[in-house]
């Protein structure tokens, strides 16, 4: 049983590695990145200076909010959006065949697809806020290097929901309209442009009912020290039981997915 | 097997089974569904009916210990990584195929020198030419040292030094208890070895 772990874990180590390689190939591709993130941070540092609202006591204020808000946007597009778009690059180059096909499988294969953008989220986001504080006057709490085992557990608490957009990739074929749909939806309930104390109270339910409200709400506790609606430890709980209670049913659905396009003879399709 | 390709019935009560150490042909007219038949056979799809086993594992039951003992080629030039070199294709390949990781090297190296391919190995797979990416996408089915290949086309691109080296590897593959079964729409002109030769024809496989 554990060499078969060790195996797996050999396996999807093997993905993460290949991911890596194919990125590093790409020589500007992650400059790009970072570069387009900091250019996010300019576009916000600027319209900060518009901001001089309630609950925001100065320009300033506003921008460590919304920093926070798109460093966790960056981590949730890592997991929800880069595994379903390499899963489909994958299908056109005929390599997924060969995942499906190989005692690693499709399942544990999407498992490592899903490592290199967070890691390279990571990385970018370091970035980043590297910039805004040299550059832009963020300033960071002593905290701050926690944000790298949060954005992790961040992550842990999205995979579930990367893995069910795979599964519904695979099958319907085209899942960018709807990943457009779900990053955007949960932007917006999850207050990273502006309080969730803002929206109606009708919708507010759906602020709390996913795991990016007590991610964003985490990683601005420790990044620049706001004030939790819950406990800390509480809301590393809740993002703890998102992961625990959704990935069980997150791959039931994708090997039933898997199962339903072998059957279907459209597994290989894209 | 019976495989339904919506209203059309392409596999209406197919059949064979490829003994160890024997080389099988499976021709047959373009569409007549010897690639739906090999997918089957790889559980890379179902069939609607029938089943397929290799050693007594079924590819739904036993999807792992199946996989192990499989290497797959699909028709065309595709399944492998532009971006990465022919031997990190390679190493890749091993490393999913679940080795153990002390035999992955050797795995490669003997891959590597099967198929000829120790001047290419530190070139990018899209910097070779066709053949040379079909030498390597064979040397990834035969790395693992599967007990049964499944060859879709693989004369595809193979010059006489590719073909020569595709028939020691299922040759060898044969001297070891194994099973190679490949398939093209005609064998003219094609000098890889056969033992039992069918064709697939009106949905069913006939000795031919």
């Amino acid at each position: 049983m554990l060499s078969v772990a060790i195996q797996t874990l050999g396996g999807i180590y093997a993905v993460v590695k290949r991911d890596m390689i194919r990125a590093a190939s790409y020589r500007v591709a992650l400059v790009a990145v970072a570069v387009s993130e900091v250019f996010g941070l300019l576009l916000f540092y600027y319209i900060s200076r518009l901001v001089a609202v309630e609950p925001f006591t100065s320009p300033g204020d506003y921008f460590e909010f919304v920093v926070v808000g798109l460093v966790a946007l960056q981590l949730a597009n890592a997991v929800l959006y880069f595994p379903i778009t390499l899963v489909q690059q994958e299908l056109v180059a005929g390599t997924f065949e060969r995942l499906v096909i190989s005692p690693l499988g499709s399942l544990g294969g999407i498992a490592g697809m899903m490592v290199f953008p967070v890691l390279a989220a990571l990385v970018t986001n370091t970035i980043a806020l590297t910039f805004a504080v040299i550059v832009l006057d963020l300033s960071l709490e002593a905290t701050a290097p926690l944000a790298i085992p949060v954005s992790v557990l961040v992550s842990l608490a999205f995979a579930p929901l990367g893995l069910l957009i795979v599964a519904l990739g695979l099958v319907i074929k085209q899942a960018g309209g709807l990943i457009g749909f779900v990053i955007t939806g949960l932007a917006l309930a999850a207050g990273l442009y502006f309080p969730v104390a803002l929206l109606p109270s009708w919708i507010e339910w759906i602020s709390e009912a996913q795991p990016l409200t007590p991610a964003v709400d985490l990683m601005r506790s420790v990044l620049i020290g706001t004030d939790t609606q819950d406990a800390p430890a509480l809301i590393a709980g809740k993002l703890a039981l998102f992961a625990i209670v959704l990935m069980p049913f997150a791959l039931w659905v994708a090997s039933r997915a898997i199962d339903v396009t072998r059957r279907r003879g459209t597994i290989v399709e894209y | 097997m019976v495989r339904r390709w919506g209203e059309r019935t392409v596999l209406d009560g197919a059949s064979f089974q490829a003994e160890p150490g024997s080389i099988t042909f499976l021709g047959g007219a373009n569409g007549a569904g010897k690639t739906t038949l090999l997918r089957i056979a790889a559980g890379l799809i179902s069939p609607h009916a029938g089943t397929v086993s290799l050693a007594e594992l079924e590819p739904d039951r036993d999807r792992r210990a199946y996989a192990r003992k499989l290497g797959w080629l699909p028709a065309g030039n595709g399944g492998i990584y532009n971006r990465l070199t022919v031997r990190q294709n390679l190493e890749y390949w091993v490393a999913i195929a679940l080795m153990p990781r002390r035999a992955q090297r050797g795995a490669v190296h003997a891959a590597v020198e099967s198929f000829e391919l120790g001047h290419l190995q530190d070139r990018r797979a899209d910097r070779i030419s066709m053949g040379e990416r079909q030498r390597l996408r064979l040397a990834m089915t035969f790395a693992h040292e599967p007990a049964v290949v499944l060859l879709d086309e693989p004369q595809t691109s193979l010059d006489e030094l590719g073909l020569d080296r595709l028939s020691e590897a299922m040759a060898e593959l044969g001297k070891r208890g194994g099973a190679a079964v490949w398939c093209a729409p005609q064998t003219d002109g094609v000098a890889l070895p056969v033992h039992y030769r069918y064709e697939v024809k009106g949905g069913r496989v006939e000795p031919c």
